[in-house]
This record gives C-alpha cells, structure tokens and sequence, in this order.
C-alpha cells in the first residue's frame, strides 16, 4: 500500500516494527529485507510515487517530480559543487546512470582494516553483493543497445592505446532508451522502484509518500519512531502531522539528508563524526562536438568507462542527457547557446571523475538548510584539469570540430594545439565547473565508538534503536558508482536488525 | 542470504480505507495509459495522479527584471521563437521556485536583481539590464558567466541554468533542433516488450551511429 499527503486527513498515527525513512537504494533494501523476515515495515518517503509508465525525456516536468528541490541543491566550497540527488519512491536509484560496480577489493581490505570489521572486507561482503547482483539483474548490455557515443569512446580508448572497460548495469534487457536521468521508460533499468520496493510491499510493507521526516521521537533513551508533516503537493507547504512509532527507526535519506536530521538531536557522540567524512566522488562534463550526426541521445546512457588512469583515481564515461538538461550546463547564452544546442545530434557528452583525496562536512544551516561543504585539494584540481584534457585529447582523435571544457574561463577548444596551451597554472581551481551525483560517507560504520558513528549493525553508538542504511555508512571512499555497495551495506544492516527484532519477539 | 525466521503478524490497514492512495491513482493510470497502446507513454503530463507545485508568488520588479533577462538568455531569431516565451518561462520558473527550499528561491530572486543591475556594477552602463540593447546584454552575460569570481559564476548558472532549461524543453524548439524522442522511446518500449516475450533481436534493432562518417570514423 501506498499512501500520499491527501490520504492523511488532519494528522495521522501509524505503528509497525521498523520505519524506514527514505526509499532509495539504501532505504528500499533494508525495508524489504526486514518485511521479507515477517516485519511490519513503513517507509516514510518524502517524494511522491511515479511509476514506470510516467517517465518520459521533459526536463520541465521530470526535474520537479524526482529531483531534490529541482535540482537546486549545492555543496559550498571552492568551486561550490552543484549536486544531485532522487527525492521519489526509489530514490536516486531512479535517475541513476544504472552502473552496478562492487567496492573494489583493495578498498574493502581498507574498511575492514580502519575498522577492525573482517565482515566489511571482500570476504564478509561477498554473499550480500552477490544477492544484490541476482535481484538486481547485473549484467553487460545488450550489443543492440549501445550507441554512437559509446562506440566513439570505445573507438577513442582503442585508437589511443587506453583500457576501456564495458560497465556492468543493473538492467534486465535494456534496449538502450536513455532515459536513465529521467526515470526508465521501459523499465529496464532495475532501480528499487522497480525491485527491492515492490518486494517489500508485496510482503507487506506500507509505504506513507510526501511526507517530510523532521524529527526522530525518542523515549528513555531510545528511538521509537519518527515525526514528520505531509508536503501539500500544490503549496509545498507542510501540512498535517504524521507520527510513525516502531520498535526501531532505520534513517536512509542519503549522505545529506540523513546527517541532517539526525544533527537535530546532536547525535554522533563520541566521535563527533556525524555529518564528517563527506564524500562525493566529483565530475566535470566534456561536451565534444563532432562534424557527423552521432545521435548520442539513442542509445545506452553508459556503456563503459575508460580504466587507464585507475591508479590516479581517474575515470572517464560517456553520459548524454536530454536537451532540457543539457542546456543547464552550457556555458552560454542566447545566440551562443542556440549554436551549440542546435547542434544536439552531433553533440558527445563525456565526464571525468575524480575519486575523492579529502572529505567535507554536512551542518544544519539557517532556514531548513542543509550545508554540505567539500573543498577540493591541489591534487583534485590538478587532477580534473589533466583528465579533461585527455578527455579532449581523445575526442580530438576521433574527429571533433571543438570540444566544450569545464573551465568557467576557458570555456571551447577548438583544436589539439589550443589543448596543449592548457595546464593547471592557467586553469585555477575556482574555474572548474563541477558536478557530483555520488554523495558518501557522513555517518561512517565502524568497530569503536571513538572513531565512528554508527557500530557494525548499522546501529547508532549514542542512540539505541535508531539505525542507518545508505551511502552515509562508507568509512571512506570506493571511487566507484556506489549503488552496489549501498544495496550490499544495506542488506546487512536490514539483516542484523531483523534477526535482532525476531530474536526479541521470539523471547 | 535468506533468512529463515518466519513470524505470525498481525497487520490492520492503517488508512482505515479511507483516502485515496498513491498506489491506487497509479494503477488506474497504468491501466488507462496501456489501454491506450505504447505511442502514449512516454508524452508530456503523464496522468499519475501527480500536480505540479502553484507558481511561487513574484513581484512586479522582479517579474520585470526576471522578463528582461529571459530575452537575453533565450536566442533570437533564427533560434526558435515562442510566441508567448516570456510568460511561459517565467510560469515554468516560479514553479520550479516552489519545490527549492525558501531559501534558495529567495536567493534566486536576489540573483536576478543584482543581474538587472549588472550593467551598472560591472561599469558598462548606467541602465538596467532589461533596458540595455539585447546584444550588448548577451555578452556581458557570457563575460559574467566565464568570471573568475565564483560568486558572479554562479549568480549566472542560476538563472542561465533555469531558463535555458526551460526554454530546451519546449516542443517549439524541439521541433527547430530536429530532436524527436517520441518515436524512438516508443519503438524501444515496443522492442523491450518483444524481448521479454521471448522474440531474437534483429538487426534491424541495433541503435547504430546514423551517419554513414560516424559509422566510418568507429569502424
């Protein structure tokens, strides 16, 4: 079941053994594995409910319906870093590229090590990403599916002598639609709306959408449930007051949200780590215009990625967006932007990501907002400023007329010799137009209160019967799309919790 | 990783059967939609029981100065022309408005009035911006745009943002880029079908580079 803000009345009481807030690929897993173990499971979702068949390629209307404040969302910083996420039933897993990559081994041999957790390492992990990978459908595309984007950075890799390495996605016969930011229209892409959500439900679960969770209702020192108000979908404004009460409280709103609302009741003693350690695995956009008719827009959203400068943390991945979204990135107006934007077909959307050499900060600031802060170190800056023009570099090899850089002030290209005159002394940091879509890491797991915020069940040190589930319980960074290993964690955290719950009941 | 611990629960609908659930307005919609065949599901305003936000309330200078910068930012002729592009804009914008936390949205409304007066703080007249000729105004809105000051950057990827993204999303200057989603998101929906119904791939399936120098420059 299925409930939205006019199914409310004035004020509205629920009870159930767990409550979920959020929806996401954390939230979701951690709910369905709970209902699936004979919980009596509510998500509280903060989004509405949008099903397959209302997806559709407009930025006007999509953006509003499952992008967090419409996509006006920003960590502070130098450069500020505009970022993304889901605010729906599914979460981010819904406007997500669809790449489904493991943590690395060597970065779970680092968890397990910094934690002393063995069960974090690739050992421990192995069986919960395994069971994600099978519901999840994880798999190479289809070879009907791949574009002409994808072709010329598989091409561009090869001609240059780079690695290139075809993704894994969570995809049951994706047909290449890309649709991928604006929800799948075919419902290919396995995100929780369309996996682990309908699981929970149909093993019971209920799930309250457009209500905004504000606080947690604790009692004796424990949690035992949540507070929020229905969002009236015309006003925006809160509207009547919801309170679900449940044996315990499970916080998967992501690595902003979650630290936000759990900041309120000044959690995260001892270690004062709550809200630290702010990941966010950075990107900029490379947009190359090429003098054919690629038609990047048909066509799998990401078919690979270019592996050649693993080592420095480097990725590169093609990734094009309707026109409505592209066009919030073009460093151009009027008369310029129509010259480019006229040119869509022959337009390649590529992006460097950069795996995080420092961490940020979420606080609660004035007004209702979240503050999330990330500075980049000398080494990201030198970092992106060389991966873009490799990027360059590469669409120059493979034809391009001129390439569109993410330097606020070194905006086009518009051939190799321009490129080379390129370097970080004449690049500063400040230029770099950023982007990010993989937020991690503020309410890290861990082995010892001092140093960690929630314990190996997911469990909040200073807050029994309150958990978390989602991308905040990275202890450090994978510089990988995080997906897999959120469902992974999540899996886990509904696990413990349940055999803990049954456990109680039994007793 | 199954967990073999099976409880007796006991579970009451809270809704009391009252309301009208999400789940329910959607399933109708999906049963109305598919009784229309695939050509209808990936349209404009799918019917999910779903409303888009009232228009944030703006005032009159605002709206003026919000209106001015709307004609730099949106291409003249020969780009695409809609014939009501201020209004429709500017409605779309204030929409978008609701669904940011207030205090963004009033942070983007001071935007657009230190924008106005830009003319005037960057020295290059003594006018506002929606007074100023249309052509000078561009550039100098490229010129913000690429300014080493991140705060004058991102004064002008918050509205540059908003309303070219608004404005890339009309049919009008869809049509004028050649950009139609429809028939191939249709068709893929359609394939997807197949596919799952058991149906091989041909080769007419492949989403394949379409010019014949793309096709060449891969090969």
């Amino acid at each position: 079941m299925i409930l939205r803000h006019d199914d409310y009345g004035k004020s509205a009481r629920y009870d159930a053994d767990v409550v979920v807030v959020g929806t996401g690929a954390g939230g979701a897993a951690a709910g369905a594995t709970l209902a699936k173990a004979g919980l009596d499971v509510i998500f509280v979702e903060e989004g509405s409910y949008h099903p397959t068949s209302s997806f559709n390629p407009y930025a006007t209307e999509t953006v509003p319906r499952i992008y967090r404040d419409a996509s006006s969302t920003v960590i502070f910083g130098s450069p500020d870093i505009p970022y993304l996420e889901g605010r729906c039933v599914g979460g981010s897993t819904v406007l997500n590229g669809g790449m489904a990559y493991r943590a690395p081994e060597a970065v779970l041999d680092t968890w397990a090590k910094r934690t002393g957790l063995e069960e974090l390492g690739p050992k421990g992990m192995d069986s919960y990403f395994s069971d994600v990978e099978e519901r999840v459908h994880v798999g190479h595309q289809l070879e009907a599916s791949v574009g002409g984007d994808s072709r010329i950075m598989e091409a561009g890799a090869r001609k240059l002598g780079w690695k290139y390495e075809v993704n894994r996605r969570n995809q049951e016969a994706c047909v290449g639609a890309n649709n991928c930011v604006f929800g799948c229209p075919t419902g290919a892409k396995q995100s929780a709306l369309v996996t682990y959500v309908p699981d929970a439900l149909a093993a019971g679960a209920r799930c309250l959408t457009e209500i905004r969770v504000e606080e947690i209702l604790v009692e004796r020192g424990r949690a035992v449930g949540v507070r929020g108000r229905a969002v009236n979908p015309r006003t925006r404004r809160p509207g009547p007051r919801v309170v679900v009460r449940a044996r315990a409280v499970v916080v998967a709103g992501g690595a902003v949200q979650t630290p936000y609302l759990l900041l309120r009741h000044r959690l995260g003693r001892p270690s004062g780590r709550l809200g630290k350690n702010l990941l966010c695995h950075p990107n900029v956009k490379v947009l190359a215009v090429y003098p054919f008719d690629v038609q990047a827009w048909k066509g799998v959203n990401q078919y690979g990625q270019i592996r050649e400068f693993d080592d420095d943390g480097i990725l590169f991945a093609e990734n094009m967006v309707p026109p409505g979204a592209m066009a919030a990135l073009i460093p151009c107006v009027g008369r310029g932007a129509w010259d480019l934007m006229r040119r869509y077909d022959q337009i390649v959307a590529t992006g460097v990501l950069v795996e995080d050499s420092t961490t940020g900060t979420v606080s609660r600031g004035p007004f209702g907002l979240a503050m999330p802060k990330y500075f980049i170190t000398a080494r990201d800056h030198e970092r992106f400023v060389r991966g873009a023009k490799l990027l360059a570099e590469l669409h120059f090899a493979m034809g391009a007329e001129y390439v569109v850089m993410p330097f606020s002030e070194y905006p086009f290209v518009r051939s190799p010799d321009e490129l080379r005159k390129l370097s970080v002394a004449s690049v500063p940091a400040k230029s770099l137009e950023l982007l990010t879509v993989h937020l991690m890491g503020t309410a890290a797991m861990g082995g010892r209160p001092e140093d960690s915020v929630v314990d190996p069940s997911g469990e909040l040190w200073d807050l029994p019967g309150c958990h978390v589930a989602d991308a905040s319980l990275f202890p450090t960074a994978i510089g990988r799309n995080p997906q897999i290993t959120i469902l992974a964690l999540a899996l886990r955290v509904g696990e413990r919790l349940a055999e803990r719950l049954l456990s109680r009941k039994v007793a | 990783m199954t967990l073999h611990l099976q409880m007796v629960r006991e579970r009451s609908d809270p809704a009391g059967g009252a309301g009208r659930s999400a789940a329910r307005v959607a399933g109708e919609t999906e049963a109305r939609r598919s009784a229309a065949g695939p050509g209808r599901l990936v349209e404009r305003h799918p019917a999910d029981g779903w409303v888009l936000a009232d228009p944030r309330p703006m005032s009159g200078p605002t709206r003026r100065a919000f209106r001015g910068l709307i004609r730099v930012l949106c291409p003249p002729p020969p780009g695409p022309t809609l014939p009501d592009l201020e209004d429709r804009i500017e409605l779309h914008v204030r929409r978008m408005l609701s669904y940011m936390v207030p205090v963004v949205a009033l942070g983007f409304v001071v935007a657009v009035h230190v924008v106005d007066f830009a003319p005037m703080w960057r020295f290059r007249a003594w006018s506002r911006l929606q007074r100023v000729d249309r052509d000078d105004a561009e550039r100098l809105l490229t010129e913000m745009g690429r300014s080493r000051s991140p705060f004058v950057r991102m004064l002008i990827l918050a509205v540059r943002g908003l309303v070219l993204s608004t404005f890339y999303d009309q049919e009008e200057t869809h049509a004028a880029m050649g950009w139609k989603p429809l028939p191939f998101l249709t068709e893929r929906i359609r394939l997807r079908e197949r596919l799952l119904a058991g149906e091989p791939i041909s080769p007419a399936d492949h989403v394949l580079p379409i010019s014949p120098v793309a096709r060449e420059t891969v090969a």
